[in-house]
């Protein structure tokens, strides 16, 4: 009887032991399966983005004659020729990245830049294409937690004991991490990792200020990033419709929030847990701002 | 036993997490609500000439940097600071280069001689950190308006970054003063937005007050001293010509256009009382929308031109209302201490600028059309007159300096108050209106 009540006393205590702190490792599942290894399309060095819009030879509306009124020049004159849309086929001659530029007049300083990468200073800003890595095939998976007795009876002794750290660990959980809200559920990060990050990209992002209806131009971007903390890929919108609907504020201030993403990488975050972080939604909100 | 038993447990708690209870993987999100605002930094390196054309290239690009740097929203980079030497705009710049020089945008440009003598300038607006292609434009003109060349790349420039319309390309009217306090001579005088290009427009026989462009910037309304009579005017920018709007029985003065061109709004004084009219350009006929014992005037249309704002002293104090543009459903929007002149609703609509006045001091502020968010941009001795750049985000105004002597000054302020620059004019000069973007 005793037994029997202590049985299920100590069944309970561990029933909510394991609901507080357990189960959120539990659910520190892989990324989900939609994750999609980025191929991110062409090379961005930006030729590919070039309209043949200089190359066109659209006409253009004639600017009409000026006027001679010696007071002042005439405004209509001479229309503003957004030459956006010209014909596709047009495409400026593919410029090879870098390297192999025909430089025609010899410059002293860049003689003949033999690896743009190689000469110039460390630069916060990794090119994300050139990085050495070789492609990650994909993210490197905790093993998926499967159905196995002795590995849960491992994980409540984990929890009755302190996990030993690996050596070279220096972080120890001090009672304020314990104490301090988590930034979320399984993400892995203190609630001060995250405030590092979030203030280094800040320190980046030079805000749409000024811009009506701040509300409106709310952006997201999606960022994958090395284990040293560097861009794996250009970041993406994750609303890419709202990129390219044709609101120029909207427009605007996403690349903002690109320029400031790239800008302020790598990014420091704990390596151990680099599989936490390695893709992050970055949400740039202006709202704050916009009171000047 | 034990064991086992929590085993059991746990075996429990894996199978209510499997059946999705639990939440699931949450994908690591991050808000950023904090920035570091700052002037962003361009690098427009001088364009690509042709023998002919090196000089105008330089000065093309010169004009671009000083837009730019006046509208306090970019730091032009010093072109000696640059590494790469662009020699031709169609081959990709070396980012690197340009993000060492910590140059976030660059702007590439060419400007060639074409066999009908025009100018062909093209230019490429490049985000330097994303190594992308923002904009690519091309234009022609005549070699004498290699200005305006300037001044249209600043506007698409300023519009991919911020996403707002420039305000480059644009011309200001204002009052040209000149002469001792007591005898002002003031005539109606134009210039480009950055001063350049000054001209007068009258010739200072009799006095011009509150000139203000129509829509399309082709014509200006003021108020002039004629016989000593003030009257609306309306001159024509194309044709020179003058023309006074008849058939009130009483003074008119603060004329303002509709935001259609059709119409002009202003005060009309009779007998000791100032009320707003309405009239109709075309037809010629003119509607009261206020009868009120009180001064009415000032009134200027919202963008849509469904409301009006204007001054009243109808409450017992100088204070704005809006109503709408038939004259119904005035409402005082401004409660703040000291009294307040001269509304203006934003090009954009989402505020109206004021002059306001207290404790011996005058101010430029803003204010939402449903009176919230009263700012207050500028103070001095007498600031007074704000007229809007047509992208709603910068104003001009003039400033008085105090005593005989004191000068009579354009300045412009951005909304967010920091941003404070005074405009050359050639002498002194007050009461500027800028004009809408030339098209």
């Amino acid at each position: 009887m005793q037994r029997g009540l202590l049985a299920s006393g100590v069944l309970h205590v561990v029933l909510i032991a394991l609901t507080l702190v357990t189960l959120p490792r539990f659910t520190d599942l892989p990324p989900p399966a939609e994750f999609i290894p980025v191929d991110l399309v062409a090379p961005v060095t930006g030729e590919t983005n070039i309209a043949p819009t200089v190359k066109a030879e659209e006409p253009v509306p004639e600017p009409e004659t000026k006027p001679e009124a010696p007071a002042e020049p005439q405004p209509q004159e001479m229309a503003a020729l957004p030459l956006s849309p010209a014909p596709e086929p047009e495409a400026i001659p593919e410029p090879a990245p870098q390297q192999p530029r025909a430089e025609p007049t010899p410059e002293p300083p860049p003689a003949e830049e033999p690896k743009p990468q190689a000469e110039k200073p460390p630069e916060p800003q990794v090119k994300p294409r050139q990085k050495p890595t070789p492609p990650k095939p994909e993210k490197p998976k905790p093993p998926k937690p499967e159905f196995d007795l002795d590995q849960i009876i491992g994980v409540i002794d984990r929890e009755q004991k302190p996990v030993p750290r690996a050596p070279g660990e220096q972080r120890q959980a001090t009672a304020s991490d314990r104490t301090r809200p988590r930034a979320g559920a399984g993400t892995g990060l203190s609630l001060s990792e995250i405030d590092a990050f979030r203030s280094q990209v800040s320190k980046c992002w030079n805000a749409p200020i000024g811009a009506p209806n701040p509300e409106q131009l709310i952006v997201e971007v999606r960022i994958r990033l090395n284990e040293d903390g560097s861009l794996q890929a250009q970041p993406e919108f994750t609303d890419p419709s709202r990129y390219s609907a044709g609101d120029t504020y909207y427009r605007a201030a996403a690349e903002a929030a690109r320029r400031a993403i790239i800008q302020c990488a790598p990014y420091k975050l704990p390596v151990d847990r680099y599989s936490m972080w390695s893709e992050i939604d970055v949400n740039f909100d202006p709202r704050k701002m916009a009171g000047y | 036993m034990l064991r086992k038993l929590l085993a059991a447990v746990a075996m429990c708690v894996g199978l209510i997490g499997l059946s999705g209870v639990t939440p699931a993987f949450a994908q690591l999100k991050v808000n950023i609500d904090d920035a570091n605002v700052r002037p962003l930094p361009i690098a427009i390196p001088d364009f690509v000439g042709d023998p002919a054309t090196t000089t105008t290239a330089a000065d093309i690009a010169t004009v671009i940097r000083g837009n730019l740097e006046r509208s306090g929203l970019f730091q032009p980079l010093d072109p000696r600071s640059f590494i790469e030497k662009i020699q031709d705009i169609n081959v990709p710049p070396r980012f690197g280069d340009w993000r060492i020089i910590q140059s976030e945008a660059l702007v590439t440009g060419q400007v060639m001689q074409q066999a009908d003598g025009r100018l062909r300038v093209e230019f490429r607006l490049w985000d330097v950190l994303a190594e992308q292609q923002m904009v690519g434009l091309q234009f022609f003109t005549t070699t004498e308006n290699w200005r305006r060349i300037g001044h249209l790349i600043s506007d698409a420039i300023y519009e991919k970054l911020t996403g707002e319309k420039g305000y480059f390309d644009t011309r200001v009217v204002f009052v040209a003063e000149s002469g001792p306090k007591q005898r002002r001579v003031r005539r109606l005088a134009i210039m480009d937005q950055d001063g350049a290009n000054p001209a007068f427009l009258t010739n200072g026989q009799y006095m011009v007050l509150t000139p203000r462009f129509n829509p399309t910037a082709q014509s200006i309304s003021f108020m002039s001293y004629l016989n000593n009579k003030p009257r609306v005017y309306i001159f024509d920018l194309e044709t020179g010509r003058e023309e006074v709007l008849e058939g009130f029985p009483g003074m008119t003065f603060a004329p303002r256009f509709s935001p259609d061109g059709t119409r002009v709004v202003m005060s009309m004084e009779r007998e000791g009382n100032t009320d707003i009219f309405v009239m109709d350009l075309r037809t010629r006929r003119s509607t009261r929308l206020t009868n009120d014992p009180g001064i009415d005037t000032a009134p200027s249309f919202s963008p849509d031109g469904s409301q009006i704002t204007f001054e009243s002293d109808r409450g017992g104090s100088q204070q704005i209302y809006v109503m709408n543009a038939d004259g119904s459903g005035a409402q005082r929007i401004s409660f703040g201490d000291g009294r307040y002149a001269t509304p203006v609703w934003s090009p954009r609509g989402d505020l109206i600028a004021f002059t306001k006045m207290k404790g011996g001091s005058f101010s430029i502020g803003v204010i939402r059309p449903d009176g919230s968010g009263e700012r207050i941009l500028t103070t001095s001795f007498l600031d007074e007159g704000p007229t809007w750049a047509p992208n709603g985000r910068v104003i001009m105004f003039s400033r008085s300096a105090p005593g005989a002597s004191g000068r009579s000054q354009i300045y412009s302020i951005d909304l967010t108050g920091r941003n404070e620059r005074l405009v050359m004019t050639p002498g002194e000069a007050s009461d500027p209106a800028w004009s809408p973007l030339i098209r």
